[in-house]
């Protein structure tokens, strides 16, 4: 508790430097966290920071923490990975990774706490062998503490740490898993959006006063990054819902706005900002009970945006995007 | 990006001589350079009829052209004035709010802390086959216009004919609704054109949207180095409305300006213009003649409606007139207070 003046400090300070997004101020983000207060070495900081663009990564660090038991801040992400190096595992679609790749990552943590434990086992075996004591332990007789020390249950006082575990070994712990996905592993997802809007019947302008999106998500890993992907995917979707279309000349098959000023996602001006109700109800097949939270956001945007606009003006768009041309006609037509 | 030469020009002379020096190469005045560095240059928007700028003078150097003056007979901006100025000055936003308003609602604040005042009247187009390195239309020295038989549900619905681009300028549409006149530079020496004929639709010539000279190799020979404006009447009403898909960088759908004197509720004098309709800014002389005299608020829409009367829509842009006449009405009467 000591850092935590030092940790608000500076944060706030940083926040002040941190215009045009988080990487503008990540050189004093490193200088400070790293250089000065030394809470963490720069490779840590390098893979926090990317990890935390890269959802589900970080919570692939959570399920490894949580099936180890030990806390997060002792997980790091193995240097220089790449995937010319890995195993394929599949893509990321279907919003799959929190409950395939992560079960395959709930299945080697635990594969490497057994054999953790284990090879305790066999160290306070040996240990009491050379002490000449009669005692003899197994797995199911020691136990990891939060920390990462190793104890035995039926007396604390007998301990080890981690680092003592795998010297013992000799050669590193290394917790393996072959997961299959299963093949029921589509499951529903379970969503409500509401919006509340208001419509210009002059200009045909449809302006987002209010949106909220509801998720059962099963288990919140991360409630803050939960929140960012469904605000995330609102924003996207609305766009989509909108203002966004790539237009293909007729004549001649050639994009007419291949550019963002043209093809225009929405502005931070005209984005809403989505209230997220975060629920929590722990599903059988997630790992921890998660469901994957990675497209479904984006889905009901469209049909409660435009229920919303049928519900103030009462005309049907059915054709995406819902821009003012579309709406005008429609209006016209009702009258 | 092709390679370029740059040269800052320090006065006005300096910068009509470097023009002249370079007059047999493709030679342009650069502002902020938005647009032609940022978008014709980076774009490669070229054509037989419109040959990559080889040769840029800087004119924001030149500080006889920057700044603000405003004085008993009017006020007078140099085209090198950013937006972000012509915005922040307090005389401007209490005498001519419709032009702080219509600089207001340009692009984003980073482009008007760059972006000048000449440089947003004098911009291309944004009709994406003109901008589109691929179609050789009219604009570029082509012989077609993609236009009518394409895509148009931005286009031209008043005043198109040959080429269907609207005009991209809101400050010109606002400048126009307050009889400015635009001061020019050149070999010739100066002249000065009222906004009234600044502006030529493609009809006249439509490799250019303005008055400003050019020579054969497709350079520049005059540019824009000051923008007067003349008091407007005492009680003047104001009003600007820029409708535009996406709240920041976008182009008006539709814009509309209206500066006018009202006696008793009634209209007496003044001028409605429009931006995003026509290739030029748009003065809607029908709707100012339908208002003369008449009850404003009892005659708005029917006046907004006159422009219907002018408007020849293209196939997927009757919706803009709509537009007008809707924006025209709520103009005059958010301006009337």
């Amino acid at each position: 508790m000591t850092q935590l003046p030092a940790l608000i400090w500076v944060f706030a300070y940083l926040s002040l430097l941190t215009i045009g997004g988080g990487l503008a101020a990540y050189p004093e983000l490193e200088y400070l966290t790293v250089d000065k207060y030394h809470w963490l070495n720069s490779v840590q900081l390098i893979h926090l920071y990317s990890l935390g663009q890269v959802a589900p990564g970080p919570n692939m660090m959570m399920v490894a923490a949580e099936a180890l038991g030990v806390p997060l801040n002792m997980v790091t992400i193995t240097p220089y990975v790449d995937t010319d190096n890995t195993t394929d595992s599949g893509g990321t679609n279907g919003s799959r990774m929190t409950n395939t790749g992560g079960r395959g990552m709930y299945e080697a943590g635990n594969d490497a706490r057994n054999q953790v434990l284990k090879y305790a086992a066999d160290k306070f075996n040996i240990d009491f062998a050379t002490a000449k004591v009669d005692t003899r332990v197994t797995a199911a007789d020691v136990d990891m503490k939060p920390d990462g020390t190793v104890v035995l249950k039926s007396d604390a006082s007998k301990k080890l740490t981690l680092a003592q575990v795998v010297q013992f070994k000799a050669t590193s712990i290394i917790g393996k898993s072959d997961y299959l996905q299963p093949t029921n592993w589509e499951q529903v997802a379970f969503a409500a959006h509401a919006a509340e809007v208001e419509v210009d019947t002059v200009t045909g302008t449809v302006k987002i006063t209010r949106y909220v999106a509801a998720h059962d998500v099963g288990k919140a890993f991360n409630p803050f990054s939960v929140r960012q992907q469904v605000e995330g995917g609102v924003v996207m979707a609305t766009g989509a819902v909108l203002t966004e279309e790539l237009l293909i000349d007729k004549a001649t098959g050639l994009p007419l706005n291949p550019n963002l000023l043209d093809y225009r996602p929405l502005s931070i001006k005209d984005a809403p900002l989505a209230e997220v109700l975060i629920i929590e109800k722990p599903k059988t097949y997630g790992t921890f009970g998660g469901h994957g939270l990675g497209e479904p956001p984006m889905a009901p945007p469209a049909p409660t945006i435009v229920n919303a606009v049928y519900n103030a003006v009462g005309v049907w768009v059915t054709e995406m995007p819902l821009t003012r041309d579309k709406l005008l006609a429609a209006l016209k037509a009702s009258n | 990006m092709r390679g370029f030469e740059l040269y800052d020009a320090t006065t006005v002379k300096e910068a009509v001589d470097l023009l002249g020096k370079h007059s047999g190469r493709a030679v342009k005045v650069v502002g902020g350079g938005s647009d032609l560095v940022g978008g014709v240059m980076k774009d490669w928007v070229q054509g037989k009829g419109m040959p990559l700028p080889e040769v840029l003078i800087d004119i924001t150097t030149i500080k006889d052209i920057v700044g603000i003056k405003t004085d008993g007979g009017g006020t007078t901006i140099g085209a090198a004035t950013t937006l972000s100025d012509v915005i922040d000055n307090k005389d401007l936003a209490s005498k001519l709010p419709v032009l702080t308003n219509a600089a207001l609602s340009v692009a984003s604040p980073l482009i008007r802390n760059f972006g000048t005042l000449g440089g947003n009247i004098n911009q291309r187009p944004r009709c994406w086959f003109f901008r589109g390195e691929d179609f050789a239309c009219y604009k570029k020295g082509g012989d077609f216009c993609y236009a009518v038989t394409g895509d148009n549900r931005y286009h031209a619905i008043i005043g198109g004919e040959l080429c269907y681009i609207v005009h991209p300028s809101d400050t010109a549409t606002a400048l126009l609704a307050l009889n400015a006149s635009a001061k020019i530079a050149g070999a010739g020496g100066e002249r000065t054109v009222s906004f009234d004929d600044y502006f030529t639709g493609p009809r006249v010539d439509v490799l250019r949207e303005n008055v400003l000279k050019t020579t054969p190799a497709g350079g520049a020979t005059e540019f824009m180095t000051h923008v007067s404006i003349p008091n407007p009447a005492s009680g003047s009403k104001f009003g600007w409305t820029k409708l535009k898909d996406r709240q920041v960088y976008d182009f008006a759908l539709v814009s509309v300006a209206a500066v006018f004197t009202v006696s008793g509720g009634n209209w007496q004098d003044g001028r409605i213009t429009l931006g995003g309709v026509s290739p030029v800014p748009y003065r809607a002389k029908v709707v100012e003649d339908f208002l003369k005299g008449k009850d404003i608020k009892a005659t708005a829409k029917q006046a907004a409606a006159q422009i219907r009367t002018v408007a020849r829509p293209m196939s997927l842009n009757s919706y803009k007139v709509d537009l007008a006449a809707g924006l025209i009405e709520r103009t005059i009467l958010d301006a009337l207070g």
